[in-house]
């Protein structure tokens, strides 16, 4: 497993700091979350257990002042800058981490202006499992097609997603188009992806998915198309005619069971289309099983 | 022992006339060092509106665009944003020292205040906490312009003539 852990304690102001980094290193960068919530002590998230952080003094508790100022550092003193993505709840940090966000949400005409006066936080630390989409890769290869990843929250979707892609790229040498929406698959900073993605990679950060798939489309000539977490009409729409142009998609979806798919209307659309060829789950013991669309539904 | 005489005679007038350009030059440096942030303030708010460069890299480029003193107090600002403990608050202040930037009152609490408070607002407030720096910065900037030619001639006259008194005095 490979991580970039290093900037995270620096998010921290001190004593929390210090205490950050011996968890991270006593847990040997094992830890998958860690949480601050107003009047609480802190906790990291490790085999699905909080654990307690505990910076000296004891009886140490998070409050307001120091919510703020780890949003603060996140956002690189530099608020305007990720305005977009705390508007959304979240703000990625280098090495592709991402710092939700909850609070007093500020609304204005066209819905979230804002957040402030926050109550808690969450970093989830982003990992990458090189190897993990092995078992997915052989099917998908022996006669190529797109594929869809679906699973549960936390059960390492992005993680797959970016090992299929960084083999698409390296193992098969084929031009991959990333719109990269929240910058958990590239995690790029000034320009230089920090996570594994492969050679033959381009790309787009920040850009929402119904944009940038057809920004790609008309000017990276990619062979295949990765996004993260599709959700909306727009992007099924704008799904079903980019893979017009015969380009083939990588992509996840947020369900709790395939079956799901069938159910939602944005899925239900995308399989009628027949827009993907390969169904990826991961199953709750976090193995992949892969199969053909028309056999999953069968 | 005139021969003497004459050489104080120059070293007087040629310190004093130093004295007298130096006044004059500090006037126009201060001059070039507005314009200079001037010329910043719109490069921060081109990079904000169109790339939305975050503080560090934003200083970093400042710094490389920009010449003298501005450009130290940019590379200044940039080098503490990159250090674990930073804090925007303060920031100014220990740039401005170490790159002598020597700003009026006024001006450099614009400066100060604009630094202090970056990165706390959204886009359209963080521009407008720009264009209020700017203002006060161009205002400046035209109240030296106003007398600058007449103040560096005087300056200059005034140490010419100073040395020439004191010689006149002395010998």
């Amino acid at each position: 497993m490979e991580r970039t852990l290093e900037g995270i304690p620096n998010l921290f102001p001190e004593p929390l700091r210090s205490s950050v980094a011996a968890r991270l290193s006593e847990k040997n960068g094992e830890i998958e979350e860690i949480r601050l919530r107003n009047g609480f002590p802190p906790t990291c998230l490790y085999g699905q257990r909080e654990l307690p952080i505990q910076p000296e003094p004891p009886g140490f508790s998070v409050d307001g002042k120091l919510l703020s100022e780890v949003v603060t550092r996140a956002s690189r003193y530099s608020a305007y800058a990720v305005q977009d993505q705390l508007r959304q709840g979240f703000l990625t940090i280098p090495g592709g981490h991402r710092l939700g966000v909850c609070g007093r949400v500020i609304l204005h005409e066209n819905g979230i202006h804002s957040i402030s006066e926050f109550q808690s936080l969450n970093l989830r630390i982003a990992h990458q499992k090189i190897g993990v989409a092995d078992p997915a890769t052989n099917l998908l290869w022996s006669e190529p097609g797109s594929a869809l990843i679906v699973g549960s929250p936390g059960r390492g979707k992005t993680t797959v997603l970016r090992d299929l892609i960084r083999q698409t790229s390296d193992r098969f040498s084929q031009r991959v188009g990333l719109v990269d929406e929240r910058g958990e698959l590239a995690a790029c900073l000034d320009g230089i992806p920090q996570l594994r993605i492969g050679r033959h990679t381009d790309v787009l950060s920040g850009c929402p998915k119904s944009v940038g798939i057809e920004l790609l489309v008309r000017t990276m000539n990619p062979n295949w198309i990765a996004v993260d977490e599709i959700s909306s009409e727009w992007d099924a729409d704008v799904l079903i005619r980019a893979s017009y142009t015969g380009v083939r998609f990588l992509a996840t979806a947020h369900v709790w069971k395939k079956a799901d798919l069938q159910y939602r209307p944005v899925y239900r659309r995308l399989l009628e289309a027949e827009v993907f060829a390969y169904l990826i789950e991961i199953l709750p013991d976090r193995t992949l099983s892969c199969e053909r669309m028309k056999d999953a539904f069968r | 022992m005139l021969s003497v005489k004459l050489l104080g005679a120059i070293l007087i007038i040629g310190a004093s006339t130093w004295v007298g350009l130096h006044a004059s030059r500090s006037v126009k440096r201060l001059d070039r060092r507005l314009r200079e942030l001037c010329d910043s303030l719109e490069l921060m708010k081109n990079e904000l509106c169109f790339t939305n460069t975050s503080f560090e890299p934003l200083c970093r480029r400042l710094s490389e665009s920009a010449r003298g003193e501005v450009s130290t107090f940019f590379r200044e600002l940039s080098q503490q944003a990159g250090t674990k403990d930073f804090s925007p608050v303060g920031a100014a202040k220990r740039a401005s020292d170490a790159a002598k930037l020597n700003l009026p009152p006024a001006s450099f609490f614009a400066l100060e205040r604009l630094i202090d408070g970056f990165g706390r607002y959204d886009l359209d407030g963080q521009l407008r906490q720009i264009e209020l720096a700017q203002q006060e910065l161009s205002a400046q900037l035209a109240r030296n312009r106003e007398d600058m030619d007449s103040r560096c001639r005087t300056y200059e006259l005034l140490g010419i003539c100073t040395g020439a008194a004191v010689i006149i005095l002395v010998i």
